[in-house]
């Protein structure tokens, strides 16, 4: 072209070449091979043209008509893919026998029709997926455990990325570390620690999966003596937005690493886990006891007396709920020795006549799973969520006479103990920013019949506002609904937000993984 | 099937579904056309508009493309062709100049060679590859880079000794 002046940019060169020779000292190659290449650049392109046309063609691109065209094509394109072999999963499509099963959540409010359902059976399979909704140009949705109230784990339309054929769990008791694979839940993951003895933080309601909770924070039983899930993290390996396969841990991409303790499934698909192990039971003590309602003002006082003394092996959260009858509820996990264990639940037991107490030595197993009853796969579900300032005479007298008002027998009021270990990690330390001891409530509304989700849902509203004098800024992710209002996420996170937003611009600059507790990506 | 023609296919019938997704398409084969289209003609700037014609081309008429077996990147060579021709009609006002010939083998691998080099250009450091830039896109001399950059001319010159020396490396590395 004839802005270039070809005899001036072989001198140009020729004197490039020598003097980086003699200043770098590397390797020379031949100069007519550097001279090729440069004739070869001759009218490069310009990344200011490249930018700028793409952008006046996506502008000049108008949508087609909505028709049945979608379903044609991922249904024609499913099934190549598939039968090109690149897929070891299943493809499911509306229609399919498997479909209607594989489509639903825990929580039974969401009903989504993802176009594709990509039941993956290893990473391998999730690049293929996360490929595949490039390629179809469908929005992306990733299911773990499929627990998350706010059922971000599906997609009207889209492409759900499905983990839970991933069922690979491998312990190594000598280096006390666990693998286990994304579609995991924390019943068959403690299930396999415990056949050595060992455990690290999980879920409270066993058939939640390890990846939502984990990236999330995660709250459990040993969060007092050993942190929350995220803080037991060694490793995860990632699949990002661009199909490639990441490993994240302190020594690789630990920009990444900080992000995913906390960070949700804002930077990828998290294929798997590492995570440290500690010896735990495999009998502990714990349980539950209930007290009539009509001490539930009491019940919690003396809730917030035991936990706030508590050491780190005793963790205990409080409910008002409903098992055979309405009752005011502790439920109790020591994971220290036996008689250490029946000491520090005496205040608890010794508290009056109980209507229910079943605290005593417990497997492990079974304590990550009394709540489960509590908590029916299919059930609908509508939760609201704060930290609290403190657990103040007013805030329970508050929450007793909410609790009052509640219209289905399955909805419920709960309050978490955080302390331990899970507050002397630094609040910047990892992006889960809550790291001070306090309380998290949870306003749980729950109903089977769908005459009752109104209702259910008014006193969710008017518990959560009822409670609002109380609340602290912070809010826990995983219990952030779909329905919210203002900017929760920013809130979820406080000060690490904006570290997040960068990672994000990083990990993820498009927002592929936008269907979850979503990180805007930093401009 | 194979795997990439599997994906060139979805990726068509995703862009004719809905035009927007044509913006994957557009991002796969820039560099060919362009680097075609740039040997064709005498300017800069007629090299941009063709290639903007040759994309908005297809755009207009994806919904025409039939998946026969043959790479999207011909069909956009052919339109390429044409467009050439076209360009030249009007630039010299004969009507008789022959139409440009469908690109053969030797013209096309040209092509191809070239746009792996400009891919290899944006895998560069990127200070190596802002000089790249400069250089050969905005044809810039080095003092007016080490000027602009402020830098000294030695450092603009093993910056560029660099990028020319890895670009190198990234071709071999491709041919084998």
């Amino acid at each position: 072209m004839p802005e270039h002046d070809p005899a001036k940019r072989l001198d140009e060169l020729v004197d490039a070449m020598l003097s980086g020779s003699a200043m770098t000292g590397d390797t020379i190659p031949p100069r007519d091979d550097l001279l090729a290449v440069a004739e070869e650049l001759r009218g490069l392109p310009s990344e200011d043209f490249r930018a700028q046309l793409g952008a006046k063609l996506v502008a000049a691109a108008r949508p087609n008509r909505a028709d049945g065209f979608t379903t044609s094509i991922v249904t024609h394109s499913g099934r190549l893919a598939e039968r090109a072999g690149r897929f070891r999963g299943q493809l499911l499509q509306p229609g399919d026998r498997e479909y209607d099963e594989a489509r639903r959540l825990h929580n039974g409010l969401v009903d989504k029709r993802p176009a594709l359902i990509a039941r993956c059976r290893g990473t391998a399979d999730i690049v293929e997926a996360v490929h595949l909704a490039r390629t179809l140009g469908l929005e992306a949705a990733v299911r773990g455990g499929g627990h998350g109230v706010a059922g971000r784990a599906t997609i009207e339309g889209g492409l759900m990325i499905d983990l839970s054929l991933m069922k690979g769990i491998h312990v190594d008791p000598a280096t006390r570390e666990a693998r286990a694979q994304g579609g995991v839940t924390w019943a068959e993951y403690d299930r396999e620690t415990q056949a050595h003895g060992l455990a690290s933080t999980g879920g409270v309601v066993s058939s939640t999966g390890i990846a939502g909770l984990t990236l999330g924070g995660g709250f459990g039983w040993l969060l007092g003596r050993y942190g929350l899930a995220v803080d037991n993290l060694a490793a995860v390996q990632l699949v990002t937005a661009d199909g490639r396969i990441l490993t994240a841990s302190e020594r690789e991409h630990p920009d990444l690493f900080w992000g995913l303790r906390g960070g949700g499934g804002n930077f990828g698909v998290a294929a798997s886990f590492a995570y440290r192990v500690h010896a735990i039971g495999p009998t502990v003590t714990g349980g539950l006891v209930g007290h009539p309602l009509s001490r539930a003002r009491d019940v919690l006082r003396l809730y917030r007396d035991v936990s706030t003394s508590a050491s780190d092996e005793l963790t205990v959260f409080a409910g008002l709920l409903q098992t055979n009858n309405r009752i005011a509820a502790l439920a109790a996990c020591h994971c220290g020795t036996l008689a250490d264990g029946t000491a520090a639940v005496r205040p608890i037991k010794s508290f009056g006549p109980p209507m229910m107490d079943t605290i005593g030595p417990t497997p492990y197993c079974q304590m990550n799973s009394i709540l489960d009853p509590l908590n029916p796969r299919g059930a609908c579900n509508y939760w609201k969520s704060s930290l609290l300032k403190a657990l103040s005479d007013d805030a329970i007298d508050t929450l007793v006479d909410c609790h009052a008002r509640c219209p289905s027998p399955m909805s419920q009021v709960i309050l978490e103990h955080l302390h331990g270990a899970a507050v002397r990690v630094g609040p910047g330390d990892t992006a889960f920013p809550h790291r001070t001891a306090g309380y998290n409530l949870l306003v749980l509304g729950q109903w089977m019949d769908p005459a009752d989700g109104e209702r259910c849902m008014t006193w969710v509203r008017e518990t959560f506002a009822a409670m609002q004098p109380f609340m602290a800024a912070g809010r826990y992710v995983n219990y952030l609904d779909d329905e919210e209002s203002g900017d929760p996420v920013a809130a979820a996170y406080g000060t690490n937000y904006a570290r997040l937003q960068q990672l994000k611009a990083k990990y993820d600059p498009e927002n592929f993984f936008h269907m979850n507790q979503n990180i805007r990506p930093a401009r | 099937m194979v795997a990439s023609e599997l994906d060139e296919k979805l990726l068509i019938e995703t862009a004719q579904r809905d035009p927007r997704h044509f913006a994957e398409l557009y991002r796969i084969h820039f560099d060919r056309v362009y680097a075609y289209v740039s040997r064709r003609v005498a300017t800069r700037s007629d090299a941009q508009d063709l290639t903007a014609e040759v994309f908005q081309q297809a755009l207009a008429n994806l919904g025409r493309f039939e998946w026969r077996g043959v790479p999207f990147a011909a069909w956009l060579y052919r339109i390429a062709a044409n467009a050439i021709t076209d360009h030249h009609h009007r630039t010299v006002r004969d009507q008789n100049v022959p139409p440009h010939p469908e690109p053969g083998q030797e013209e096309l691998e040209g092509a191809e060679r070239r746009a792996a080099l400009y891919r290899a250009v944006r895998d560069l450091p990127a200070d190596q590859r802002r000089v790249i830039e400069m250089r050969f896109a905005e044809g810039r001399t080095i003092a007016e880079i080490a000027r602009m950059l402020g830098r000294s001319e030695g450092a603009v010159k093993q910056l560029q000794f660099r990028a020319l020396g890895g670009l190198r490396a990234r071709l071999d590395q491709d041919d084998a």
